[in-house]
Formats: C-alpha cells, structure tokens, sequence
C-alpha cells in the first residue's frame, strides 16, 4: 500500500490505542477508543430511543415507527425461537441487539472504530451468552439439562458417539458466535481499506475501485445489520435450548 | 467469494507492514493482542450493563406500553366494528322480515280481491244464465202453445174444408162427427 | 525467512476451506431460488432459515480463514 505518507496498513484501523491510561491493582483499564465507541454506541442509542419514545402516539411517526419496528423484529425472533416463556429475557437480548447493531452500524463510519471487529469484545459477548444460557438450563431443569447431548429417539448403541458429537459442537457454539461476528467484520473493513488503497494508487483509473469501494459499502452496511441479526437469532436459539432440552 | 478476496488481501497485508513497518505499527493481529483485552473486556462489561439499564428501565417498557396500549385500542375499535356490524346485521333481518311481511299481506289481499271477484262474475253468470233459460222455457212454452193453437186451427179448417168440400164435389151432407173422425184420421195419418 | 514462507504457504492452503463454503453457499442459495420460484409464496417463510444457514455455513469458512490469520499473524 504505497499509498503516501499517511498510508497505513489496512489492519491499521483495528489498533487500541489508550486514550486515558488507567490502571487498577495492575491491570490495565484504560480508556481506550474502543471503550470510547462503546460509549458513543451507548450514547448514540440511548437518545435515538429515548427521541422515538418522547411522545408516545397512537400513530406512530418516523422515529418511533423505526424504535417499534426494531423492538417488534426482536420481540417476534425471541418469541419464534423460545415461545412465550423467554419473554422474560427480552430485554437483554434487545441489548444484544441494539448493541451489536450500533456497533457494527457506527463502524462503517468513515475513521471510526468498529467494537464487535475485535475478538476480545465478541468473545466476551458470547461467553457470557452461552454460560449464561447453560445456567439457566441448569436452574430451570436441574440434571435434565443434560438431555441436549443426546437427541431423543437415539439408539442407545450411537449414543456414546453422538454425546461426543453433541457436546463438542456445544463447546464450539461460544466460538463460532464470537468468531463469526469478529471475523466478518474485520474482513469487511479490511476489504474496504484496501480497495480504497487501490483507488488512491491507481490515479485516474481509481475510479473503477471507487465503484467498488461504493459497492462493497453498501453490501458492508447489509453484512453489519445482518451480522446483527445472525448473532441476536443464535441466541435466541440457544435460549431456547435451555428452556427445552429434549429436542 | 468474499472471503477469496479477503485471503488474498490478509495475505498482501501481511506483506505490507514487512516491507514498510515504520508506520509505528506493531506486528500481528490487533485483534490477538492480549495485553489489550482487559481494557476492552472491562468497558464492554460497562457499557453493556449501563446500556441493558438503560433500555430496559427507560425504553423497553415505554415501547411496549406503547404497542399493547395500540393493540388494546385496535382490539376495542374492532369489538366495536363488529358490534356495529351485528346491529345492521340484525336490522337488515328486520327489515328483510318487514318486507316479507308486506309481500305476503300483499298477496293474500290481492288473492283474496280475486277471489271475490270470481265469485261475483260466477253468481253473475249463473243469474243471467237462470234468466235466460227461463226466459227460453217461457219461449219454448209459447211456440208449443201457438203451434198447438195453429194445429187446433188446421183440424178446424181442414174439417170445414172436407165438409165445404164433400159438399161441393159430391153433394154430401156429411155431419161434423164423421168428418171430424175422417179429418182426424188424414191428420193421423199424414203426421 | 524459510518460515515465514512456509507461513504464507500454510495460510493459502488454510484458505483452500473457503471453496467447499463457496460450494455450499452457492447450494444453499441455489436452493433457495429454485424452492422460491416453484413457490414463491412460502418463500419470505424460510428467508430467515435461508439467512441463517448462511451464517452457519460462512461461518466454518470463517474457522479456515481464523486458521490463515492464526498462521500469518498468530
């Protein structure tokens, strides 16, 4: 990426640089600009919600039709998902929602940072999700919870193997939550970075990645709000798991 | 297809910092450093948390409040239609009965105006026909009367003209009683 | 410099894994096109499913690409 001198390598954009060194019984909890788009994802979403729920109307105008829509989509998923009964949930899952949403939204913000590119927050996230939900199978069914390892109907001679199978893929599910999201948008972002190198490299024939560049916007801000709908559903899913483990 | 591409670019992004490191960028993956994720662990947890106590105390239950207070008034607006819509169901019904009503007194009225007068032109009928047929017997009666009065008046000329003639032709004084009997007996005899 | 070409090595193979993806988003949207114009109205039904699968199966190609970034970087 011979770019000039401001050029930066396209993983330049993922770098935590500590804004406000903090330190508590030595370890480090600095500000960092992550945590500070943590905050503005907070911030952002809070007065967004709070601006569509000022008047409450019986007709609903654009802002709180878009806060109505938004709460209806995940009240419909969870509800599809876990039945009645994880209503309870709801609220936390409309956080993991509305905030993966806000993150992946605001980091296709031009010189942004995108918080859910980083393992560290995704793997937090889904961590916390699956013991979580593991949990509450536990407290809700005692010892039944186990029955998610071994699919009724079984044979008995298959089920060593499939508990194997089963319990492996539920170890795999806080991976593959936190990875997908991570790595989707990192490559996103990194894709988009280095298209745009090209278009400064290439001179007057940039134009043509500039196309791209515009295109593969677009498609970003889909796999953004898409992403955050993937993560909200598996959760739900998984949810579900613990209210019936016979499956 | 994307992720092609991707591999592609992580491999050339690799390569980049290689040739041209001064950009003051450490190697490896951001995303792999661990000395940055309690910093980033610690204010996920916080922001989480104040933004899960945000929706939840201030706009989750607005919202909902919200959609059920319009899912109550729909519900109550439609219990309303559909009152409405029974009530002019119920007077169409009274009305169709009220119509059905009036057709039918207006039929029975109507038969019964035909009846009466059918009956009247048969009475009608069946006076003028007795008036007729008596004014034909009375007719009747006269013609035999009159043809009985021209037969009696026939024997009495024939009987004057057999006595005139047996007179006349073989100057016989016949006496009324033979040629009555002889008159009598031609009538007998010719019809 | 023998290993780190031997890493870029590694991390191309590792990205060989993204085919069988390619081949199986393409099966699933495939799919979903052909069950879509056979009946296009249970289609919005399973959109969500269709999504979903996608995840899951970008989501094993993404595994392979994590090992390619492990290799390069890690």
């Amino acid at each position: 990426m011979a770019a000039g001198g401001e050029a930066h390598g396209p993983l330049h954009q993922f770098e935590i640089t500590r804004l406000i060194p903090i330190e508590v019984g030595g370890v480090d909890l600095s500000f960092t600009n992550s945590a500070l788009w943590m905050v503005i994802i907070v911030a952002v979403s809070t007065l967004f919600f709070l601006a569509a729920t000022s008047k409450a109307s019986l007709v609903p105008g654009r802002l709180q039709s878009v806060a109505e829509i938004s709460y209806e989509f995940v009240a419909n998923l969870l509800k599809d998902n876990t039945g009645t009964q994880g209503m309870k949930y709801f609220p936390f899952v409309f956080t993991i929602f509305i905030f993966v949403l806000g993150a992946n939204m605001l980091g296709m913000v031009p010189y942004s940072f995108t918080v859910t590119s980083h393992l560290a927050v995704t793997a937090t996230m889904s961590l916390v999700i699956i013991i979580g939900i593991t949990v509450i199978g536990l407290i809700k069914h005692g010892f039944g919870f186990f029955h998610v390892f071994l699919p009724s109907g079984v044979p008995m001679w298959l089920a060593p193997l499939l508990i194997v199978i089963e319990v492996i893929s539920y170890l795999t599910r806080p991976v593959s939550l936190s990875v997908r999201l991570f790595a989707n948008m990192m490559a996103g972002h990194t894709t988009l970075k280095v298209f745009a190198g090209f278009v400064v490299a290439l001179g007057l024939a940039g134009v043509v990645p500039l196309f791209f560049v515009v295109a593969l916007t677009a498609l970003e801000i889909l796999i953004a709000f898409l992403q955050a709908y993937i993560f909200t559903i598996l959760t739900c899913i998984y949810l579900n798991d613990a209210f019936h483990p016979h499956h | 297809m994307r992720q092609y591409i991707l591999g592609a670019i992580l491999a050339l992004g690799a390569v980049t910092p290689a040739f041209a490191s001064e950009g003051g960028e450490k190697a490896g993956l951001p995303q792999l450093r661990f000395e940055d994720f309690p910093p980033q662990i610690f204010w996920l947890a916080v922001t989480f948390i104040l933004l899960l106590v945000l929706l939840s105390t201030l706009v989750v239950p607005k919202l909902q409040g919200t959609i059920e207070g319009r899912m109550a008034k729909l519900d109550g607006d439609l219990a309303e239609a559909g009152r409405l819509k029974d009530e002019a169901a119920a007077a169409i019904a009274a009305y169709n009965q009220a119509l059905a009503e009036a057709r039918a007194r207006a039929n029975a009225i109507a038969a019964e105006a035909k009846a009466k007068i059918e009956a009247e032109a048969a009475a009608r009928k069946a006076e003028l026909e007795a008036k007729l047929a008596a004014e034909a017997k009375d007719a009747e009666a006269r013609i035999a009367a009159t043809k009985d009065a021209a037969l009696a008046e026939v024997r009495g000329i024939a009987l004057d003209a057999a006595q005139a003639i047996t007179a006349k032709v073989a100057g016989l004084e016949v006496d009324e009683a033979s040629a009555a009997a002889a008159v009598d007996a031609a009538l007998a005899r010719n019809g | 410099m023998e290993v780190d070409a031997a890493k870029m090595i590694g991390a191309g193979l590792a990205t060989l894994g993204l085919g069988g993806v390619g081949i199986g988003l393409g099966n699933l949207f495939s799919n979903f096109v052909a069950g879509a114009l056979r009946n296009p109205s249970a289609a919005p039904k399973v959109f969500p499913n269709l999504l979903l699968g996608a995840a899951l199966t970008e989501a094993l190609g993404i595994f392979s690409l994590l090992i390619g970034l492990l290799v390069l970087f890690g």
